[in-house]
C-alpha cells in the first residue's frame, strides 16, 4: 500500500486534489494529515494588526494627490504653509549648533526639540519625494500632463532638498546625505525636462530610479525617520 | 444600491477618477492584510498599499473584466510586495544586514494569541524566500489556486506547486514541535 507523501497531503489540504479513498482507510496517512492540518490551521491564525475605522479614507486621502485629485492632509501642516521656510529654519538650527555658542539664555533649551523638528521635516520631505518617485516609476511615459505635474512638484521639492542635504551633512548623517544627493540630481533633471522630450525623460528617470534603488532607499529612510520620531515622542 | 466593481471600473476607465475612491475604500483593508502578511511590517505594508493602488490606477486601461477587479488588484499587490522583498533582500546582502523578513512588530490587538506561536510563525515565515512567501501567502491566506499563483508570479504550474510545497515543509519543520507542545499544554 502506497502512502500519501507530504506534497500530496498538502494538495489535499488545500482542496487541489481529490481524495481517492486511501485517506479514509489508512490510519498512518490520517495521522499525517491531522498534524499537517493542525500546523497550517495555526498559521492561518497569524494576526494582522487592526487598522483604524477610517483607514479606507486615510488610504484614499494619501492616494488622491498622486492621481491628480485633491491634496491630502499633511502629517505636519506647518510644513504645507511654507516648506521652504521650515527647511531654512531646520538648517539654521543645525548651523547654530556648529558655530560658537551664544549666551545661555538665547540657546535652545532642549536640543532634542530641534532634532525632533529636523527629523519631522526631513521625514515629511522624504514622504513627498517618495510620492513623486512612485508616480514617475508608474508613469506611462507618454502623458504630457504627468510630466508637467511631476516637473512642478520636483521644482517645489528641489529647494527643500538642497537645504535638508546640507542639514544632513552638518549632522553627520552620511546615508541621508547620499540619498538626498541622488534625489537632488533626479529632481533637477525632472524639473528641467521639456514637454517635447517627455517620454524619453520619463524612461530615463525611471531607469535611474531603478538602478539607484532610489525609491526603495527613500522609503527605508522615511520609515527610519518615522520610527525615530515615534520613539522620541514615546520617551517624552 | 452600492455600485458594483465592474461599474466603478468602467467609470474610472471613462475618465471619472473620483469613482476610484470607492474601489480604494472597498479594498484597502484586504490589500493591507495581504501586504502585511507578505512583509511582516506595518510600515512596509502601508507603503505597498499606496504603491499597489497607484499602480492599479495607472494600469486601469489595461484591465479587462475576465477576472474580478479584486483578484487583479491582489495580484498587483503581491507583485509589489515581492519586488519590495527582493530589493530588501538584495539591500541586506549588500550591507550585511539581516534580511528582516520576519515580523518584529508586536500585535497588541491580539493578546489572546500565543506570543510564542506568533514569533514562531514569524520566524518560520522569515526563512522563506520572497517568492516562496508570496506563493504561500497567496495560497494559504488569499485562497488562490495553483493555476492562479502560477499566473500571478509568472511561473509554470509545476514550479508554482513546488513554490507552495517548500514553505509548507519549512513551516512544518519549524512549527510542529511548538504546536505539539501547545497541544500537550492545552
Amino acid at each position: 500500500m502506497r502512502h500519501y507523501d507530504q506534497d500530496e497531503l498538502t494538495l489535499l489540504y488545500y482542496g487541489e486534489a481529490g481524495a481517492d479513498g486511501h485517506l479514509g482507510r489508512c490510519l498512518e496517512c490520517q495521522e499525517q494529515m491531522k498534524q499537517l492540518s493542525a500546523t497550517l490551521d495555526r498559521v492561518r491564525e497569524w494576526p494582522v494588526p487592526l487598522r483604524p475605522a477610517d483607514y479606507p479614507t486615510q488610504v484614499w486621502e494619501a492616494l488622491a494627490p498622486q492621481i491628480g485629485l485633491s491634496r491630502k492632509r499633511r502629517a505636519f501642516p506647518w510644513l504645507g504653509a511654507g516648506a521652504a521656510i521650515a527647511a531654512m529654519l531646520v538648517l539654521a538650527f543645525q548651523l547654530g549648533r556648529h558655530t560658537a555658542p551664544g549666551p545661555a539664555a538665547t540657546r535652545v533649551a532642549d536640543p532634542s526639540v530641534g532634532e525632533r523638528i529636523r527629523d519631522a521635516a526631513i521625514g515629511d520631505h522624504l514622504e513627498q519625494s517618495r510620492f513623486v518617485l512612485a508616480e514617475l516609476a508608474n508613469a506611462n511615459g507618454n502623458d504630457a500632463m504627468e510630466l508637467s505635474a511631476g516637473r512642478r512638484r520636483a521644482s517645489e521639492l528641489l529647494q527643500q532638498n538642497r537645504l535638508y542635504r546640507q542639514t544632513a551633512a552638518l549632522s553627520g548623517m552620511g546615508q541621508v546625505e547620499d540619498t538626498l544627493e541622488d534625489l537632488e540630481r533626479l529632481l533637477v533633471e525632472l524639473s528641467h525636462a521639456s514637454d517635447t522630450s517627455g517620454p524619453q525623460v520619463i524612461l530615463h528617470l525611471r531607469k535611474r530610479i531603478e538602478q539607484q534603488q532610489l525609491l526603495f532607499r527613500v522609503r527605508i529612510l522615511e520609515s527610519q525617520f518615522r520610527h525615530k520620531l515615534q520613539s522620541k515622542e514615546d520617551n517624552l | 444600491m452600492e455600485a458594483s466593481d465592474q461599474d466603478l471600473v468602467a467609470r474610472v476607465q471613462s475618465g471619472d477618477h473620483h469613482a476610484y475612491r470607492y474601489l480604494v475604500e472597498r479594498y484597502s483593508r484586504g490589500v493591507f492584510r495581504l501586504a502585511y502578511r507578505m512583509t511582516g511590517s506595518e510600515q512596509d505594508a502601508e507603503d505597498i498599499v499606496q504603491e499597489s493602488f497607484l499602480k492599479a490606477f495607472r494600469q486601469m486601461h489595461r484591465f479587462e473584466s475576465r477576472s474580478g477587479f479584486g483578484t487583479w488588484l491582489y495580484r498587483i499587490t503581491a507583485n509589489c510586495a515581492l519586488d519590495f522583498l527582493r530589493l530588501r533582500q538584495r539591500h541586506a546582502e549588500a550591507t550585511g544586514e539581516m534580511p528582516g523578513l520576519t515580523s518584529a512588530e508586536p500585535a497588541p490587538d491580539r493578546l489572546t494569541y500565543s506570543s510564542e506561536l506568533r514569533l514562531g510563525i514569524a520566524d518560520a515565515l522569515g526563512t522563506l524566500s520572497p517568492q516562496e512567501r508570496a506563493a504561500f501567502v497567496l495560497r494559504h491566506y488569499q485562497g488562490c489556486g495553483i493555476q492562479e499563483i502560477a499566473g500571478s508570479l509568472n511561473l509554470s504550474e509545476t514550479a508554482a506547486k513546488n513554490t507552495v510545497f517548500r514553505p509548507v515543509q519549512k513551516l512544518r519543520r519549524h512549527l510542529e514541535p511548538l504546536c505539539a507542545t501547545m497541544t500537550r499544554t492545552n
